[in-house]
Formats: structure tokens, sequence, C-alpha cells
């Protein structure tokens, strides 16, 4: 399994999350966010909790305005890494987030959808995150 | 109690309980013989067979649809994107029709070796699922819920699909009972913002992929409805028409029946 660091940006303060031993919270995570069905670990970069949802605009580039994460609780933050095939298109490097509350995958990387092949790309966050997940480890 | 509350907003236009023509359905037998499909063609895109609404004020959507056995397209060593769907769907405003909210079946490929696949596998067996997406806008990145699997039942029968709004969520039923999913309201009615239409579709995502069900039985959408403030009202489209949506018209097929035009068959003719 590759374990590459997904960027250059310093960890934070969280601790990397085991393939073979994931917690019950890391477990539902990937569950939620389909490794396993559908994607494969080789596709994430990183992946973490962070301890609120008012730290996630440092480790991934979200405006800010996703009402999912106005309650100050825990979030599983999964980044993938390359072109992820979604329903409605091809997703470079999205991420999956998941709360108590919600879950799901956030176009923080450029789009092209199927049909026209059309390419979006992010909203800028209000600032770049400044910092990254922890890959995971075996 | 959430069937009850279904059953109360559902019931009240018909009059006939839809519980005892899913019985008589159950009747036609079962139809899960899957035919062998042309070659994956690599033409990756979202193809529709079915129809669509975009009356004012709609709330709700409501289907029973078909469970047949539909083939997926033949890989060949390069993998390419595959599934087979059938839904209903709430729909929002975009252009790019991520604003939906849908609920129906599902089948897809088992995915490559340490690489993405199109869905969720399920060992390759139909499932139901449910979806929710929507654009970048008031509610902050393009989003997409991801497949959520809510079981299976029985093929060769129908089930009844249906998305509304009750109270304060937008709720998800399948065979009158809650699902468990639900998005509240604000998600819809601010994030999209608002529902536009409504949809009966089969998906596929490549060509060669069953669009619909064989020639000898076509896979039915009966019954289908929306609902606004004033209730549930028929789908309405003209007897005997082609269907709105059809993405490939050289093997698949269409129309509209039911005395009241409000079912619809659909089929590939690639499938005796």
């Amino acid at each position: 399994v590759s374990v590459a660091l997904p960027s250059k940006l310093p960890n934070g303060d969280i601790p990397p999350v085991s393939i073979s031993k994931p917690s019950a919270g890391a477990a539902d995570a990937f569950v939620k966010c389909h490794i396993g069905d559908q994607f494969s670990v080789e596709q994430v970069a990183g992946m973490g909790q962070v301890l609120s949802t008012k730290e996630l605009l440092h480790y991934v580039p979200l405006t800010g305005r996703e009402r999912e994460f106005k309650e100050d609780v825990p979030a599983w933050v999964i980044q993938f890494r390359g072109d992820i095939p979604m329903r409605s298109g091809v997703w470079t490097d999205p991420v999956c987030i998941v709360t108590p509350d919600y879950f799901g995958f956030y176009a923080t990387g450029p789009t092209k959808d199927y049909n026209a092949g059309t390419v979006e790309t992010p909203e800028p966050p209000p600032s770049p995150p400044d910092k990254s997940l922890p890959p995971l480890v075996p | 109690m959430e069937s009850a509350v279904f059953r109360r907003v559902f019931r009240l236009p018909f009059g006939v309980p839809v519980l005892a023509s899913s019985l008589a359905y159950a009747a036609l037998g079962p139809t899960a013989v899957l035919a062998a499909m042309p070659t994956c063609g690599g033409d990756t895109g979202n193809h529709f067979l079915g129809n669509g609404r975009s009356p004012s004020g709609v709330k709700g959507v409501y289907g029973e649809i078909e469970h047949l056995g539909q083939s997926l397209c033949t890989q060949s060593a390069t993998k390419v994107g595959s599934w087979v769907l059938s839904w209903v769907s709430l729909d929002g405003p975009s252009t790019s029709g991520l604003d939906i909210y849908q609920v129906g079946y599902a089948r897809c490929p088992q995915p490559v070796p340490a690489g993405p696949g199109s869905c969720p596998w399920n060992n390759g067996a139909a499932y139901f699922f449910a979806w929710y997406g929507r654009e970048t806008g008031p509610c902050g990145q393009k989003y997409e819920s991801g497949f959520l699997n809510l079981g299976s039942g029985p093929s060769g029968t129908y089930h009844f699909f249906q998305v509304s709004k009750i109270g304060n969520y937008y709720k998800i039923y399948i065979d009158e009972v809650f699902t468990g999913q639900q998005r509240i309201a604000w998600e819809i009615d601010d994030c999209w913002p608002g529902v536009s239409g409504v949809e009966w579709q089969n998906e596929t995502l490549d060509r060669n992929d069953q669009g619909g069900g064989r020639v000898a039985n076509p896979k039915g959408f009966h019954n289908n409805q929306y609902q606004d403030a004033s209730g549930w009202h028929n789908a309405n489209r003209a007897l005997n028409s082609a269907c709105d949506a059809n993405s490939f018209p050289a093997h698949w097929h269409c129309v509209n029946s039911g005395s009241v035009a409000r079912n619809f068959e659909s089929w590939d003719d690639r499938v005796p």
C-alpha cells in the first residue's frame, strides 16, 4: 500500500488511521465514503479526525458556507487523490467528510462532467489550507 | 409512525390501496435472466430513458418501478464506467443536473483492483439506492452524497419509491416505509434552491448497458405521480406517445401507457 505524503504541508496533530485496524469511527467513515466497495485505499491521500468542524478549513479547501459544518462537532476527513469517478463526472482530489449527522463528498478540486466534458474549478477557500492529513498506515 | 404519515399523505388522492396493486404485480413472476450485452463502448455519460415534469410548486414524486434483471455492458481489458439505474427524483434548478434527490435501483460493476469503481459494487447484485447532490452555491462547494445502499427486495415485482416533503424534511420511502433517508428542508429549499421538477428515469453510464427491460418483458414505471400543494397528480403523459427522454433511440424504446397515462414501459431491443 502506498503511503506517500499527500502534500508538503505540515501534518496537524492528527493521529494516522490504520488500514488493518481502524478505530470504530474510522471504520464507519470508510463505509460511508465507500472505501472498499467502490474506492480503494490507494485513492486515499490522507485521513484523520478533526476534533471540531471549525478546524476543517485548515485541512481542506471548503468555502466556509457548507451548512453541514455549522455545528461544532468532530469530523472524519478523507482526502482522495487523483481522478475519482463520481455520479455526475470525474472529480479530482475530492474529500469525503463524516460528522455525526452528515456525510458526503465535496468537490475541492476540479470536476469534469461526463456528458459535456465541462471542467469546473472549485470556489477558492477564504484562505488556503495550512495543514495536511496524515497518510494511512498499514 | 413514519409509514402512517406516508399513508395519510399518499393515499388521499387515490382510494385504491397501493399495497393491493403491489400484490397483483408480484403475481407477474420474476424475470431475472441476464443477457450478454455488447462490449462497453467507452462513451461514458449519463444516458436516460424516461419522463420528467416541471410543474410549479412541486414537492413530491412517486413511482412504482418493476424490479427486473438488467445487464451491464461487457467489460474488456480496459475497464470503463458502467451502471444500470432506475429511479424517481426531485430536481433543483441547476442545468447540470447535479441538484437531485432520488431513490430507486442500482446495479454496478466490480471495481478495478486497486482502482475506483463506478458505484458501490454490492457483489454485482442490484440494490435499492438513494442519492443526493447539489451544485456549488449558497451551501458551499459542489456536493454528492455518494450511493446509499438501502438493501434490496424481491425481483420480478414492483417496488414503490417516493421522495416528498413532509414537515421539515424531504424524505425517502420504499414500499411505503420510511427508509431513514431524509434531507432537512434547508438543504433543498435553500441550497438548490427549491424544487423545480420531477423525473422517472432509467439511466446507464454506458450506452451498451441495458436500457430498460427486454423486448419480451418491458420494464414498467407505473402510477407515476407528482405532488404539489393541492395533492398528488398523475404524470399525465400522452397515451402511446414516446417518453420525454431517450439517449439511445437506435436501441432503446419507451412508450407511455395506462388508462390515465401515468405509466410507461421501457425496453432495450438488443435483449429479446
